[in-house]
């Protein structure tokens, strides 16, 4: 009412706006205080695994010098240890798997949100968030005692026919009536199909999420102007879940990197840098880690958290750039990748 | 939100319940953890791993302790990292091919341990070469191969079957043009180092071009020409077995071969037979073994050159490494007891279960020498009883009466067949006794879910299905060799002649080929017990088992014992289990009960 | 311009009386049905699928060298979804060709999809019967029991249980502490708190194994801890909580900030607002997140491999001794090279399957009923 009751009064002449202080209750306090900490702890907790990785690098550096990214083989107790073959076949893997995966994913996505019945729909869902939940220990199993006689016999059929290329050239004659099956088996071909089964679901997922939210107003104007139904897919649809095409496979790849089990079970390891696919031996860094951890002393278990580090920081980046890409797309706002 | 008091109390029960609910399922964890596990008092739970060369022979006595009492968990890794592992505490034991070496002599890999430790032998066997050669649909069976063709084959001077150097070891048999594919271990293997050493020693221009120094090593130069590198002798013999396997060969223990059902190739000794690994051919090889006094470690470079016919020439021990210091961190008297109760076991009645299953039991004197070693463990800590039982009840196949030195297998190891010797045979080829193990079978062995590894063993004595020693060479001392037969996987006495077991009464006459038994010899009269002996067959009530002899050995009837404590031991985990599915069962219902609840609670 | 694909048309020129001279009259200009099936498409599909087995048939066997049952199928679908686009060129204009093709080949790459699943799992229930149906499979151990031994001797029990403990202590410390986090980055929020998501979301992309390297170097070689099953929980444990983490972020972010704002309007603190407002309303969500973060890490190998050892011994003490957990179990026996080890690994891996799809049931359940009672 008067200017006297307000208990921060103006002095006179002075007009100043009234500050409202927001005083935190007590137990508010605690809360919030305890939440932090909560928070800072879990951040400090797992920021420091990732740090105490990184920190590794420093020791293996000093051991075996730069040459450790570009040495082929891992040689415990040499100087010359390195883990060059296995990024390489760390990548090659994840890109065989990318390759069978993404038009499967995509085809998949597209079955699903355009073709499939409403009531099919559902069913088909839950399908493939089932099959992104199998265990990849599963999926090693099938891989190394279901897959690989047909897959060897895929391979084959590959070398001989399109043999000319050289990423499916083996040194072996596929022609030869008895071909020598161990040179085409334990390949990173083999391993690459099986981790296709573990990415193509992931993927599938992402995409699908995308495709859903095209907004139906555009779907069916291109319909209205006559559109079949694949010709609304391909121009409504596509370009709309672009960023989720683009980071379901990266996130797919992302899964593909890591795959440390099914590898395990179906290679045989072998420490040279090969780009052909179809030829037996390879070597990966999980499955590097996996095989070798037990042996390592002193600074080679250092090298081998390096290396895990060099991998957390592929599997980070591609992850990292298909969350900007899935966010800053259209269909990203919503899209949990 | 409508009538809050009420939502309130609701959700404050909910949140008591919800607490309560949380402390019970902890503290029944807490309580669950603390509760020791139900093993004999004065006895813990011992780790160890390490080679996979003697893990055979070490995965049978872990079997045949459990009805004692002592849980023993062994992991095949190899010996590189068994040592590494015993160096790091991470093990109570290790089981080593070879002792600590400072470096390995090619790679340079470091190789020594900071924590006391002695050494003892605990088991005798032959780095056999297993091979998988399908000519005209059939598995060929009948190889031979000289120790220079090996070295050949191994260090990618010979690449294909059909080559002369190995036609001329098979007496001019040739075999079909098919690429040797070589197996090779990828780890740090015990295996690797015993083949490396023979190489390095007898075929050093070979080796030395190959690996680049003329030095054992237990790291394999993996990625040269064609050869295949798997981690592990069960990795190896998947490979080798498996379809992509044709014409492929590996180094492993012979155990592996016999279990796999595979052949492995005669190698050629320095008297000019072809022999393999049999527990006899070992046994006489080893008495050229030079063994350190102190260390009881092994120099092998007599054993090579020895020109007794029945020698075979890559045969060497596996020792365990255990932890003598009285401060061990990892120690405690527990630990040591059931260390020392284990080597016990192992190094008395385990030599007589082992014969048959690819080794060959420790001589005598070495046995004592082991005894001694585990005496260490009660030098480190009093509180570790090592009364152990006198030599001569061990049941040891070894054993000559009067004469600690002798070896009883070596004395009455058979002499080669005639076509096993250089320039006749090969044996197995027109008409000559064939080596195999799937002899006649008088009873039609029980496929169950044996696959065909190792099913069929000739004698009509089998029951259960899948083990291993196709060729079980028996007649050690009457031994039933019921090989791992917790599973009344019989007496497999695989015979050329399907005859019935034999007892130890040095009558027994021994396929020279196979080293199987073949005369009939002085029956104790147990043959056809197992086959009819309780359910036969039935293998799950643990009957089967072979157990009827008189002459048994211990190991035998601590077999049987174990079939049925394993089923009286299974009382205390029924309630483990109803207590473990609880929590299983709350962890799974809970959360959806729970938010349900709240879902409830927190809407109107 | 495209053509209604159900309109038919005449091209005769005439002159309409409304419209004036046109070159077309539409004479039927029914609704144009989008995802149906006409009679046309059902016969030209299936005319293509017999008339293509034929030819392939024809080519492969008589003509191509080619061999097998797989190079049969793959020709197969080649030449069916071949046919079917000559079938509908024959009468139809392109863009119905290419509609109908696309549509085809969208089908064949999800039966591929869905077939492999089927086939995957067809595998492992098919070779992990014989030993799942014998009730000691259950209810033993591998105690004593040598990995030759006959497949009805022997059992998982150990491995379920150590599965079981180790996956509850990981929930024990990743559930309060994930939910906790997710509370921070969306009630309290601020600056740190975007860095704490920043770097939760950072550490999703930690392959596992390197979780249970990172507790390998420095619990059990730096401390000299036992490999128990305590370290496994650990290992299993950093790998649940970024995913615990955001998902619980997501399912607290969801709920409307009306609700939060009626809480504090009519009086209450901050934190009896997300007590009782808050959680609760988000309670499906996070049981979601809890759900789906114990069934990706009940299958996970790589982590349990290192931290803890493959033992035949049932031990529920997760503080000493090596405590077998299923994954490890069935890549311990898959490696074993033993037929009636694999057998009872293959039984294992049904039931982990299982366990999987129960899990997966649950979810479902939960996010039916949330979305039902919302």
């Amino acid at each position: 009412m008067t200017a006297e009751v307000a208990s921060d009064a103006l002095a006179e002449n002075e007009d100043r706006p009234r500050r409202i202080a927001a005083s935190l209750h007590p137990a508010d306090r605690v809360f919030r205080m305890g939440t932090l900490g909560v928070g800072v702890f879990v951040l400090l907790l797992v920021g420091a695994i990732g740090v105490f990785l990184g920190l590794q690098l420093i020791p293996t550096v000093h051991l075996y010098g730069w040459h450790f990214f570009t040495q082929e083989r891992w040689q415990p107790g040499t100087k010359t240890s390195g883990i060059s073959a296995a990024v390489v076949g760390t990548i090659e893997v994840a890109v065989i798997a990318l390759a069978v995966a993404f038009p499967l994913a995509l085809s998949t996505a597209l079955y699903i949100t355009e073709i499939a019945s409403p009531r099919a729909r559902t069913w088909l869902i839950a399908l493939v968030d089932l099959m992104a939940a199998v265990p990849s220990i599963v999926y090693g199993a099938w891989g190394a005692f279901e897959l690989e006689p047909h897959a060897r016999d895929l391979a084959r059929w590959l070398s001989s026919y399109l043999g000319f290329l050289p990423i499916f050239k083996v040194d072996a004659d596929p022609h030869a009536a008895v071909w020598e099956k161990s040179r085409f088996t334990s390949s990173v071909f083999i391993a690459g199909l099986t981790v296709a089964m573990m990415v193509t679901p992931l993927a599938c997922a992402v995409m699908r999420g995308a495709f859903a939210q095209a907004p139906i107003g555009e779907r069916e104007a291109s319909l209205a102007l006559g559109a079949t139904r694949w010709g609304m897919v391909r121009t409504v649809v596509l370009p709309f879940g672009r960023g989720g095409i683009i980071g379901g496979t990266m996130l797919g790849l992302g899964r593909a990197l890591g795959e440390t089990v099914a590898v395990l079970l179906i290679i045989a390891p072998a420490f040279n840098i090969k780009f052909r696919i179809l030829q037996t031996g390879a070597i990966t860094v999980s499955s590097l880690i996996a095989n070798f951890f037990g042996e390592a002393t002193g600074g080679q278990l250092k090298a081998l958290l390096a290396a895990g580090f060099v991998l957390f920081v592929m599997t980070l980046a591609v992850n990292t750039v298909a969350g900007i890409v899935v966010t800053r797309s259209r269909s990203g706002s919503a899209t949990e990748i | 939100m409508t009538s809050s008091r009420h939502e309130r109390a609701h959700g404050t029960t909910l949140r008591v319940a919800r607490g309560l609910a949380a402390a019970l399922v902890l503290a029944l964890t807490v309580a669950l953890g603390c509760m020791p596990n139900a093993e004999a008092a004065a006895h813990s739970q011992i780790v160890s791993d390490g080679s996979s060369w003697a893990a055979n022979a070490v995965g049978t006595w872990v079997a045949s302790v459990v009805p004692q009492g002592l849980q023993v968990v062994f992991t095949s890794t190899g010996s590189a990292q068994g040592r590494s592992d015993f160096a790091a505490k991470t093990v109570d034991f290790a089981v080593s091919d070879i002792g600590y070496q400072g470096k390995d002599p090619l790679t340079g890999a470091a190789d020594s341990s900071s924590r006391p430790y002695a050494y003892l032998p605990i088991v005798s066997g032959g780095t056999s070469f297993p091979y998988h050669i399908v000519e005209n649909g059939q598995l060929v069976r009948t190889l031979r191969l000289s120790g220079a063709t090996l070295a050949k084959i191994f260090t990618d001077q010979i690449t294909n079957w059909n080559d002369p150097s190995i036609t001329a070891d098979n007496n001019g048999v040739a075999l079909p043009s098919l690429p040797i594919v070589p197996i090779v271990h990828s780890e740090g293997s015990g295996s690797t180092y015993q083949f490396s050493a023979y190489l390095a020693r007898q075929y050093a221009s070979a080796w030395q071009s190959f690996a680049g120094a003329d030095v054992p090593t237990e790291y394999w130069p993996t990625g040269k020409g064609k050869q295949v590198a798997q981690s592990g002798s069960d990795g190896v013999m998947n490979y080798l077995t498996s379809s992509s396997g044709n014409g492929a060969i590996a180094y492993d223990e012979y155990s592996y071969a016999l279990g796999a059902n595979f052949p492995a190739a005669k190698v050629l000794n320095a008297a000019g037979y072809y022999t393999l690994p049999t527990q006899y051919n070992v046994a006489v090889a080893l008495t050229q073994a030079q063994i350190d006094p102190n260390t009881l470690l092994q120099n092998l470079q007599n054993v090579y050159t020895y020109n007794d016919p029945r020698v075979y020439a890559l045969s060497s021990y596996s020792y365990a490494v255990i932890p003598t210091s009285a401060t061990d961190p990892k120690e405690t008297t527990g630990k040591r007891q059931t260390i020392a109760d284990f080597l016990d076991y192992s190094v008395c009645q385990g030599q007589a279960e082992i014969g048959s299953i690819g080794y060959s039991a420790l001589p005598i004197n070495l046995v004592q020498d082991s005894f001694k070693r585990i005496q260490l463990l009660s030098t480190a800590d009093p509180g570790v009883d090592v009364s152990q039982d006198a030599v001569t009840a061990c049941n040891n196949p070894t054993f000559v009466a009067g004469d600690p030195n002798g070896n009883h297998l070596a004395q009455i190891a058979p002499q080669p067949a005639a076509c096993d010797k250089q320039g006749a045979g090969p044996c197995g080829i027109g008409g000559a006794p064939s080596p195999s193990p799937t002899a006649t079978s008088s009873t039609p062995s029980p496929t169950a879910s044996s696959t065909s590894k190792g099913a069929t063993t000739g004698s009509g004595t089998t029951t259960g299905s899948g083990t291993t020693s196709g060729t079980g060479a028996t007649a050690s001392g009457g031994t039933k060799t019921a090989t791992g037969a917790t599973t009344g996987a019989g007496s497999a006495t695989g015979t050329g002649t399907g005859s019935s077991p034999v007892t130890g009464s040095g009558a027994t006459q021994v396929d020279p080929d196979t080293g199987q038994v073949v005369a009939v010899g002085p029956s104790s009269g147990s043959g056809a017990a197992p086959a009819s002996a309780g359910t036969g067959t039935d293998t799950s009530s643990g009957t089967g088992t072979d157990s009827g002899t008189g002459t048994s050995t211990g190991g035998n009837v601590q077999l049987v014992e174990g079939a049925a404590a394993v089923g009286a031991g299974q009382g205390d985990d029924g309630t483990m289990a109803v207590l473990a599915g609880l929590l299983l069962l709350c962890a799974l219902v809970a959360p959806p009960v729970l938010a349900r609840r709240w879902g409830r609670g927190g809407r109107s | 311009m495209s053509i209604p694909s159900q309109a038919r048309y005449d091209f005769q020129p005439h002159v309409s009386p409304s419209r004036g001279p046109t070159d077309l009259r539409i004479v039927d200009d029914s609704p144009r049905r989008i995802n149906s099936r006409s009679l046309d498409d059902r016969l030209s599909w299936y005319g293509s699928a017999f008339g293509s087995l034929g030819l392939t048939y024809v080519l492969y066997e008589r003509i191509l060298p080619f061999g097998g049952f797989v190079g049969f199928v793959v020709l197969y679908q080649v030449i069916k979804l071949a046919l079917f686009a000559g079938v509908t060129a024959w009468s139809h204009p392109r863009p119905i060709v290419t509609d109908r093709l696309a549509t085809a080949a969208l089908g064949l790459g999800a039966r591929v999809v869905f077939s492999s699943l089927a086939w995957t799992i067809g595998f492992v229930v098919w070779r992990g019967w014989n030993s799942m149906h014998h009730v000691s499979f259950y209810t033993h151990d591998m105690a004593g029991i040598l990995p030759q031994s006959p497949v009805n001797q022997g059992g998982i029990l150990h491995a379920v249980l150590g599965s079981g403990i180790e996956l509850g202590i990981a929930t024990l410390i990743t559930l309060p502490l994930g939910i906790l986090t997710a509370v921070y980055m969306t009630e309290v929020g601020g600056r740190l708190a975007l860095v704490v998501r920043t770097v939760i979301e950072a550490m999703t992309a930690l392959p596992d194994l390197l979780a249970g390297l990172f507790v390998y170097t420095i619990l059990i070689i730096g401390l000299g801890l036992d490999r128990s099953g305590l370290a496994a929980a650990l290992a299993l444990a950093i790998t649940m909580l970024p995913l615990i983490a955001r998902s619980a972020e997501v399912a607290l972010r969801v709920v409307p900030g009306g609700l939060r704002e009626a809480g504090v309007a009519l009086g209450s603190t901050q934190w009896r607002t997300v007590l009782q407002v808050v959680l609760p309303t988000a309670a499906p969500g996070l049981a979601t997140a809890l759900i789906l973060a114990v069934a990706r890490a009940v299958g996970e190998t790589a982590p349990v491999l290192i931290t803890s050892g493959a033992s035949t011994f049932t031990n529920i003490n997760p503080l000493h001794n090596p405590m077998n957990s299923l994954p490890l179990y069935i890549y311990a026996g898959l490696r074993s090279g033993e037929p009636n080890n694999i057998a009872r690994s293959f039984g294992a891996a049904v039931l982990l399957l299982l366990v999987v799809v129960v899990f997966f049931v649950l979810i479902r359940l939960v996010a039916s009923r949330s979305i039902k009672s919302r």
